[in-house]
């Protein structure tokens, strides 16, 4: 047996310190065990220091379906990279891709080290890591509908499980066409790929599935019974990159590590919450994805509702993959589900125009290549959706999302009831809406791309006499926290091969938050609407301003 | 003399020069999550990294405020102030931390923890690191210790190994949070230890009776064998573990730890650099992570709560320390 070398590098924040894991023997596997612990192993150890011990990934093969497209190029190969680079993997580790494409396995480390370069942020490029990095990098041309390719699939995982000894432990992920999700678990489990080797019973087979996670309510819960049909709940990882975000993990830690915002996180003290998505480009060629899809689809039904989830949940008994995810899936339970005749005044769809933004012309959505002129699609989506349950009955929580909005932005903004009675008097306020008006306290919990924590509040302004005005306190997780932060994709990855599924959607979550938009959905599906109704570079159609102001609220900006 | 108010105005004119003077239109962040003061050694050790250096490095990860105090014979008590700036790969905004650098003859020392507390960053943790020995003795040391919510410590620079251990316990027996950097430098040795435990190899030989021995490197006990050795006895319910020396390579104060029992035995031993775990015919190896006072500054900043794992390591190994005599 030859000798396996893994290096790797500290974050270049950091002086280098390299660790090089050099094996040799006959017998590997309990080597490359040493290097993996398992969550029960690591909770029964006595020797456990969670202070100093980074967790590690366990040995494990990953299987990339759909490994030619953007997401492993943009994503999944970079953070894999990234984690090579912090020696977060293990020895015994090793990556299959699949597509229908013709290619070598040097054909393909060649194109993924392209990609490597290319979208690899906050981080330099070693040549020599990444040839230790790619040498476990492999590829399977075939059909995802073909048995024959799952065949040649289980050749390799074993040939592999048995030269790197990873203890018969392998993550599907899903990358591909979601219509091909259902096709692709049915032919894993018609090759027995979900169990691992009967030697080994205590290897694991987890699927990880990316979004969309159905296209409604009816086909979410036809995916979740496929997948039912080969994989249990508890290995199976939905993936919503959202709860990824460092910044949305803060969203806990700054609500159930602080004693003073819980207190006034209730219907008492908050007057509506906005939480807001925008982004300045356009679908960027991906038109017929996005045509198929909408603003409501893509980022409302999943991401949307899982930050406003977290932002409203009750606190967890614990920090513990299931006790958080009840609470979130309890929250999202809660939201009341719009009748009919309310859709139109609690949902505003929307699709930009062209317009000349800083100067430069931009083609409205349906003179996008690939796009149906007459396109019906919601390049904009806003609702307001209330939660019933005590602490948040009569709240509304606002989402808005879309695309060619003034800037990218993505925030959350808990809007405070104004202070009983003003004893200053209006006329002495600036900065209100008009002049006179009290401007509220807003807390801002900024996810992108300033991460960070603001609080408005009013100050008397410098001078004679009482003159008040809202001032700004930030926090910036730059200026509090030099080193970079991990990519949502590095941190599920290690979340998923370790056996953490905290900040994975469950089906209760996922269903109940297509439960939620499924009224606006059917509403939209039934209407035509007089599209474009916003420019390019402004912040949607009048309609979204006029459903907050029949409410007495008004967009913030953001 | 030193005039808080006039320190801190010139810190003020700092930040509003570097502003100022800043040309790559990404701005300029100021960092700050801690006051970080540093006790520097008596007399410059040229093999020592500078501490200005080292501070360069840990404000990436853990931007402080710097108060650095050097003493020095003859010198008046004067403090000066100054920036460390960097720029994080790929961004246009360069982030900036402030030093405050005190220096003052020794018998003036006692002034300086006052002219300290005026100028710690309001309301943020404050760290003491004591980079020198002779720091144990020095005038208003105490003061400074009252300044800080966590001491940092190196162990391994004393000569009576036995007395800094328990001067260690003393300070925490007061409620002090303390570290010692003769811990840090084991957790290579802890973690090797916790893996062959999850691998299970160490289960099977501890489940039943079994020998621990820990080697070190000459007569004396190190700080890192008496740690190590109380750690084990603490993590495995007091068990008796052997400590015997040998002249041998050692990493951390330590050569080699044994685990023996009639199912096996578990060896870590250090080999050419790096430790090398054994079980049952085969061996990972890891080699020997840069001990640098960075490094080891690194991660004990990471850890501003209590260090259970090291507190409860301590008053044994101080015991065990002092038996050494």
């Amino acid at each position: 047996m030859g000798t396996l070398n893994l290096a790797g590098r500290m974050p270049d924040t950091a002086v280098s310190r390299c660790y090089c894991l050099k094996m040799s023997g006959e017998n590997l596997s309990s080597i490359a065990a040493a290097f993996g612990e398992t969550h029960d192993a690591a909770e029964s150890n006595p020797f456990q220091d969670g202070n100093r011990f980074e967790r590690r990934v366990p040995p494990c093969q990953i299987v990339i379906f759909g490994a030619n497209g953007d997401l492993t190029k943009r994503k999944l190969l970079p953070a894999l990279y990234r984690l090579a680079y912090e020696r977060r993997l293990p020895a015994a580790f090793s990556v299959i891709g699949n597509s229908r494409t013709a290619m070598s396995d040097d054909d393909f480390r060649a194109k993924m080290k392209e990609s490597v370069k290319k979208f690899l942020e906050d981080s330099p490029f070693e040549e020599e890591l990444w040839t230790s990095f790619a040498r476990n990098i492999h590829y399977i041309a075939g059909d995802l509908q073909d048995p024959k390719m799952y065949a040649a699939l289980k050749t390799k995982l074993d040939e592999f499980d048995s030269a790197l000894h990873a203890e018969g432990n392998v993550l599907f992920y899903l990358s591909t066409q979601p219509s091909y999700y259902a096709p692709t678990i049915a032919q894993i489990g018609a090759a027995g790929l979900q169990h691992g080797p009967e030697a080994n019973p205590k290897a694991w087979r987890r699927l990880v599935v990316e979004k969309p996670f159905g296209h409604d309510l009816r086909s979410a819960a036809e995916l979740n019974e496929s997948i039912h049909k080969v994989f249990d709940e508890k290995e199976v990882y939905r993936i919503d990159h959202y709860l990824g975000k460092e910044t949305v993990q803060n969203i806990l830690a700054f609500r159930f590590g602080n004693g003073i915002f819980e207190p006034l996180w209730n219907r008492r003290y908050v007057n509506n919450v906005q939480i807001t998505a925008a982004e300045s480009i356009g679908v960027e060629g991906r038109g017929a994805y996005y045509q198929e899809a909408g603003t409501l689809r893509d980022m409302i039904q999943n991401h949307l509702l899982q930050v406003m989830a977290t932002v409203a949940m009750e606190p967890a008994a614990m920090f513990e993959s299931t006790a958080v995810r009840d609470e979130r899936a309890k929250l999202l339970r809660s939201i009341k589900i719009m009748k009919p005749a309310e859709v139109p005044l609690y949902a505003v769809a929307g699709q930009y125009g062209k317009a000349k933004v800083g100067g430069e012309e931009v083609p409205g959505f349906r003179e996008e290549e690939g796009v149906d002129p007459h396109s019906q699609t919601d390049t904009y989506a806003a609702a307001a959706f209330y939660i019933d349950n005590w602490r948040w009955a009569g709240v509304p929580f606002y989402i808005r999302s879309g695309k060619r909005l003034p800037k990218r932005v993505t925030d959350i903004a808990i809007q405070f009831n104004n202070a009983p009675l003003s004893v200053f008097g209006g006329a002495q306020i600036d900065g209100g809406a008009s002049e006179g008006t009290i401007r509220p306290n807003l807390l801002i919990l900024r996810i992108q791309p300033e991460e960070g924590i603001s609080l408005r509040f009013l100050s008397k302004h410098p001078g004679s006499g009482m003159r008040l005005r809202s001032v700004s306190m930030d926090f910036s997780y730059g200026s509090s926290f030099g080193v970079r932060s991990p990519s949502a994709y590095e941190t599920l990855l290690v979340d998923a091969m370790s056996g953490d599924a905290t900040l994975y959607t469950r089906q209760d979550m996922v269903e109940a938050s297509w439960r939620a938009v499924q009224p606006i959905l059917d509403d939209w599906s039934g209407r035509k609407f007089d599209f474009p109704n916003y420019a390019a570079g402004t912040w949607g159609p009048k309609a979204s301003d006029d459903m907050l102001a029949r409410q007495g609220h008004v967009w913030r900006n953001s | 003399m030193i005039r808080a108010e006039t320190v801190l105005k010139e810190l003020r004119q700092l930040w509003a020069d570097l502003g100022k003077s800043e040309t790559t239109g990404g701005g300029v962040l100021r960092a700050c999550a801690m006051t970080l003061i540093v006790a520097d050694e008596y007399h410059a050790d040229e093999s020592r990294q500078n501490a200005g250096e080292i501070l360069g490095e840990l404000m990436h990860e853990h931007p402080s405020r710097a108060i650095v105090i050097r003493q020095q014979p003859g010198a008046d008590l004067e403090a000066r102030v100054f920036a460390q700036c960097w720029m994080p790969f790929g961004k246009r905004q360069q982030i900036c931390c402030e030093q405050i650098e005190i220096t003052a003859a020794p018998e003036r020392m006692q002034e300086v923890p006052n002219s300290v507390l005026a100028l710690m960053a309001p309301d943020l943790p404050v760290i003491l690191w004591c980079r020198g020995p002779q720091w144990f003795d020095a005038v208003g040391y105490n003061d400074l210790l009252a300044l800080a919510d966590k001491t940092i410590f190196d162990s391994t620079l004393l000569t009576d190994t036995a007395r800094g251990l328990a001067r260690l316990r003393v300070l925490r027996s007061t409620g002090s949070r303390v570290a010692d950097l003769a811990w840090t430098r084991l957790t290579l040795w802890r973690e090797m230890i916790a893996q062959a435990w999850s691998d299970g190899s160490l289960r099977e030989v501890t489940a039943g009776e079994y020998h621990m021995r820990v080697v070190h490197p000459g007569s004396l006990r190190t700080a890192g064998a008496c740690y190590l050795t109380a750690w084990l006895e603490k993590s495995l319910t007091s068990r008796p573990v052997e400590l015997a020396f040998e002249d041998r390579e050692s990493i951390a104060g330590i050569c080699s730890v044994r685990f023996e029992s009639a199912h096996g035995h578990v060896d870590i031993t250090v080999n050419g650099g790096a430790l090398e775990l054994w079980s049952k015919g085969n061996s990972v190896r890891m080699p020997e992570p840069p001990h640098t006072e960075y490094e080891l500054m690194r991660e004990e900043l990471g850890i501003l709560d209590r260090d259970p794992r090291f507190e409860e390591a301590l008053s044994r190994a101080a015991d065990l320390a002092a038996h050494s005599h």
